[in-house]
């Protein structure tokens, strides 16, 4: 029976590679005794040819691919997908734009608010240079919610460039990426956003700068999820909350093919402690991809809760989340 | 590859035409993937018009230290259990009230011989079997036999240990088999030979 076990293992294994000489001696020697055996391998080559040979797309599927691809190419704009079960996607169009009709609205009469928020990209931005970005990006998020063009934000002075890069544990791999033009105007807002702590010349220093003056997450010896959990104010987000379609849009549109194991909504608070390098923002977040390092993230959790900012567990059954994937992803509002 | 990588490019500065090869390279297992996910032809369609739309909307994310099919195949099963998951939870309209776009009639089954409607009943009955695994069991099988990749590509994109993987498609595998087999409307070889067997003894 243990010997069956293993044979039917390596009866799986010969689908998938190329058994040494030994191994497929031992297979051959067991099957031409064991019917069961042999039967097993037979069923398994049967159902693996089976699911290999590719139906037939329908007729026009090309066609139909190819035309809603340049529709989009060309007009810059989104392409609905009319489909059953697709009406979400409606549903947060309407809703992005809504958020950013609201944005533009307020953008004005919100620089000062903003400015407090310690978000402006570049040591010497002003509320004014802050709040023209925002309203970009919200004028982009009306026309195309899932384009990289939302990405479009004003260029960091280079030479606060080391003030993310010192944070090298925290930085995600994924930064390193922009070999091409469209992936050089995507990457401009990956350039690190100033952290008032760490930049010689904006001389706003916030509240919490000096608690927040240790911001590379040191390992602790307390790795448990259970302590990450107590740092986390509410499980989920209020579903009132129009933010989070554009959550969604990231996780499964931009940053598609990735996968991750959960995404923390950070809102409010005095000041952003650094987080890591932008990877991505929108007219409602700024988003950073992180090491799943339950050590680190605790201490970011920590600094954030210091810096008076909310944070809470994105959960949205639209996304798929893998529980051990390497990266986490950390959504900062940017309004209030 | 080198001509994937360099097409990647061209798209990735707005070339269609040169993503219009990466769609016909991969149409038919993204179309195939969709349908065994699915189970139904019209989804399937749907399902691989948005995942090289996605495909699309994110070529700037591509990095190339992926393989282009990994990298499609994974958009593909995001979008599908995405998709398995919104249709469970919420009952599906029957009409748009737009109305715009219907799924296209599929009437390639029209012509077929006697072979055909076996191969049919073959993937009709293998298709409902797919559908009772378990979303993990149908996974692991579809990107091995349907995408054709390795167990180390399975696992970098389920970030899952290559063990495990091996250890789980052999579970899935097992578990397809004994479905179908408990069905018995198909005549796996293994049936087929009993027959044999059970026919020369009586």
């Amino acid at each position: 029976m243990a010997e069956c076990e293993k044979i039917m293992l390596l009866c799986e294994e010969s689908l998938d590679r190329t058994l040494t000489p030994e191994e497929q001696r031992v297979l051959d020697r067991h099957l031409a005794g064991c019917p069961a055996c042999a039967a097993y391998l037979a069923d398994l080559r049967f159902l693996s040819g089976s699911l290999g040979e590719l139906p037939d797309p329908p007729t026009g599927l090309h066609e139909r691919i190819m035309s809603s691809i340049r529709t989009e190419a060309n007009s810059g704009t989104v392409v609905q997908l009319h489909r059953p079960g697709a009406r979400r996607t409606q549903v947060f169009t309407m809703l992005a734009a809504a958020a950013a009709c609201v944005m533009l609205v307020l953008s004005g009469a919100l620089g000062n608010l903003m400015n407090s928020l310690h978000l402006q990209v570049g040591g010497g931005g002003s509320s004014s240079a802050a709040a023209g970005g925002m309203e970009a990006s919200a004028e982009s998020g009306a026309a195309n919610t899932a384009s990289p063009a939302d990405a479009a934000s004003p260029a960091a002075p280079t030479d606060t460039a080391d003030a993310g890069m010192s944070d090298g544990a925290a930085v995600p791999q994924t930064a390193a990426e922009s070999n091409t033009p469209r992936a050089a105007k995507f990457s401009a807002p990956t350039e690190p956003i100033t952290v008032p702590e760490t930049s010689a010349d904006n001389g706003t220093a916030p509240p919490a700068a000096e608690e927040n003056s240790s911001t590379v997450p040191s390992p602790s010896a307390d790795d448990s999820t259970a302590e990450i959990d107590a740092h986390i104010m509410s499980r989920s987000a209020s579903p009132a909350d129009s933010g989070q379609p554009q959550v969604a849009a990231f996780i499964n549109e931009i940053m598609a093919g990735e996968s991750f194991a959960a995404c923390y909504l950070v809102e409010g608070g005095q000041s952003l402690p650094e987080i890591g390098q932008e990877q991505q923002r929108d007219s409602l977040y700024a988003y950073y991809v992180l090491d799943n390092n339950p050590a680190q993230l605790e201490t970011l959790l920590d600094t954030l809760k210091k810096a008076g900012c909310t944070v809470s567990l994105y959960t949205e059954d639209g996304v798929l989340w893998n529980e051990t994937a390497k990266q986490v992803i950390f959504a900062v509002r940017l309004t209030s | 590859m080198a001509d994937e990588k360099a097409l990647m490019q061209r798209a990735q500065q707005g070339d269609t035409d040169a993503f219009e090869y990466i769609v016909t390279a991969y149409e038919r297992k993204v179309y195939a993937l969709a349908l065994r996910s699915t189970g139904s032809e019209a989804d399937a369609a749907d399902l691989t018009q948005e995942v090289f739309l996605r495909a699309w909307r994110s070529l700037s994310k591509f990095r190339g230290d992926s393989a282009v099919s990994t990298w499609l195949y994974r958009i593909t099963m995001n979008i599908c259990i995405d998709f398995s998951r919104r249709k469970t939870v919420q009952p599906v309209p029957l009409t748009d009230e737009e109305g715009t776009e219907l799924p296209l009639p599929d009437n390639r089954a029209a012509h077929s011989p006697e072979a055909a409607l076996e191969q049919q009943e073959l993937s009709a009955e293998l298709q409902s079997a797919l559908q009772e695994l378990s979303e993990e069991h149908r996974q692991a099988i579809l990107l091995r036999d349907i995408s054709g990749l390795s167990y180390q590509e399975i696992g970098r994109m389920l970030s899952l240990e290559e063990g495990t993987v091996k250890s789980r498609l052999s579970r899935a595998r097992r578990n397809l088999r004994s479905i179908l087999i408990k069905r018995g409307n198909i005549s796996l070889p293994s049936a087929s030979k009993e027959q044999e067997r059970r026919q020369g003894n009586g």
